[in-house]
């Protein structure tokens, strides 16, 4: 190609820390509402081990998936993604390779490498579930965090320790200075919640040793954005959680999240799944298709859920 | 958790400091079911002791937001800390342009573009894409209450904003939207109804009405 741009405009990373709340469904169908605007948008399946974003995208059988990817010499990820039948749409399948072995992390720090200078206006990571190092270093190298919840206590649970390990992991990474790092495990280490000091108290604290790296961190935790999206509202009041979700972050760690949108539980879902082919392909007049236009529209905007009223 | 004493009124409750009156109200109503005992978006962050703290701040935020006058001394506060928020600039309009669209880093509240006098341009864009709407309808013969939404949103209006301007029920007008017409009044209230919330959404009502009406009729049978 002979843009000079190189790397996507873009990188939107779809995860959550518990597993079934929706982060393949969203981030496949983000993924087909980016293509039918007319990006070209290149959708990862980096939920590595647990993949199945080609199977929502209608790839029965990739040829390619990660697998092949940590296997090759090369870094460019073309060669190793599949068409998916829609315009504009490609994957990159999380598929490994038989025996599994679990990626290195030479391995992961070459997929981002190849992520970041992938060409395409988009490209969509599904992180898959859980905190673990790995799943957070996608998360963060990602322009747009997006975090899939469910109105459910054990998701919203989930919710709070996947921000404080994202939150935690981004300030450690920005320092190398040994004090500041073990200032932040203290901190963040606390064996309660209700011991827990939030950021803004935590870095005025740290001040009045390290005042340059106090302003420094706290510059990051300014520029650390997640966005929460509600998945598998059934009622209004559901649609409320994500409000109760965003205050509540922001008086315990004091820290701002963005309520980017939320998708009706809609039975159709399960039918696309069964039926190996995205939502908003199948049904595009379904509540959920429209709740993830909307969505992702809000995202290319940058805005946040406003109040309704009743 | 967080300094409460270090909050201002629009943190502890949430919300812009640009927000309506009405968004504050519903802010509130949220805030105290957020904190009031076992929510579980609190639950398991909060100990119970804290989440009284957090639900007093909560009443009086609410207190001094309420009244003009004490609202009006916090945001000249916010204002000297150049904490209140300035204008944002004029809304993204990509779409349909040959360059897709460039995401901006901007949240604009929907206050505000209410208020801001309309750019003819903007206006003429809107109008096109609600006109599209209406084409792609009649194209595929299929009508119903997501038009009126759809056209609503393109206009940057919140349900709020048109029960206020057509003195329509917030629950009609959602009824209408969603098709959903068992809650509704007689077939004749809804026609009167469609007509005033198409002319609010600069829908043409004598296109809209009739196929809308006969949904609604096939819907709902005869009585």
């Amino acid at each position: 190609m002979g843009d000079a741009r190189r790397g996507p405009r873009a990188i939107w990373a779809v995860g959550g820390g518990k597993g079934g709340t929706g982060k393949t469904l969203l981030a496949s169908n983000m993924a087909v509402s980016l293509a039918k605007r007319g990006f070209r948008v290149l959708a990862v399946d980096a939920d590595v081990g647990g993949s199945n974003l080609h199977t929502c995208l209608g790839v029965e059988r990739p040829r390619y998936g990660l697998g092949s990817f940590f296997r090759a010499n090369h870094n460019d990820l073309k060669e190793f993604m599949e068409d998916t039948g829609v315009a504009n749409l490609w994957m990159v399948s999380g598929t490994l390779d038989f025996p599994v072995r679990g990626p290195t992390t030479r391995d992961m720090n070459r997929l981002r490498n190849a992520i970041r200078r992938a060409d395409f206006d988009y490209v969509i990571l599904d992180i898959g579930s859980g905190t673990s190092q790995t799943t957070m270093e996608l998360f963060l190298m990602a322009g747009v965090g997006i975090y899939v919840l469910v109105p459910e206590p054990t998701s919203i649970e989930n919710t709070y320790r996947f921000l404080k390990e994202a939150l935690y992991w981004s300030l450690v990474k920005s320092t190398r200075k040994k004090s500041v790092k073990a200032a932040l495990f203290k901190a963040f280490h606390t064996p309660s919640v209700e011991e827990f000091q939030a950021i803004p108290q935590f870095l005025r604290q740290l001040s009045r040793t390290e005042p340059l790296v106090s302003r420094f961190l706290r510059s990051h935790v300014d520029s650390f954005r997640a966005r929460l999206v509600l998945n598998q509202v059934r009622r209004y009041e559901d649609v409320e959680i994500g409000f109760s979700v965003r205050s509540a972050v922001h008086k315990y760690f004091g820290l701002r999240v963005d309520y980017s949108g939320y998708v009706s539980f809609d039975e159709r879902v399960i039918q696309c799944v069964r039926a190996r082919k995205s939502l908003l392909q199948t049904y595009p007049d379904s509540n959920a298709a429209k709740c993830i236009e909307n969505l992702t529209q809000r995202l290319l905007e940058e805005g946040q859920m406003a109040f309704e009223f009743f | 958790m967080m300094d409460l004493e270090s909050l201002n009124p629009y943190e502890i409750l949430d919300v812009d400091p640009r927000a309506t009156v009405a968004e504050i109200k519903r802010a509130f109503q949220i805030a105290l079911k957020t904190y009031g005992p076992g929510h579980m978006a609190t639950a398991s962050i909060f100990t119970e002791e804290q989440r009284e703290q957090i639900l007093n701040k909560v009443h009086e935020a609410y207190n001094i937001l309420m009244d003009p006058e004490r609202r009006r001394q916090w945001d000249e506060i916010l204002r000297q800390k150049g904490l209140f928020p300035v204008e944002a600039e004029p809304p993204p309009r990509p779409r349909e342009d040959k360059e897709p669209p460039i995401p901006l880093a901007i949240s604009r509240p929907r206050v505000l573009e209410l208020q801001r006098k309309e750019d003819p341009a903007e206006k003429e864009e809107k109008d096109r894409r609600i006109r599209e709407l209406v084409e792609e309808a009649r194209a595929k013969g299929q009508w119903s209450g997501a038009i009126l939404r759809q056209a609503r949103e393109i206009r940057g209006l919140t349900i709020e904003d048109v029960a206020q301007k057509t003195k329509i029920g917030k629950g009609h007008i959602r009824s209408i939207e969603e098709d959903s017409y068992n809650f509704l009044p007689p077939d004749v209230y809804v026609k009167g109804f469609i007509t005033q919330i198409a002319k609010t959404v600069g829908l043409d009502p004598e296109v809209i009405v009739p196929p809308l009406m006969e949904k609604v009729r096939r819907t709902r049978g005869p009585k």
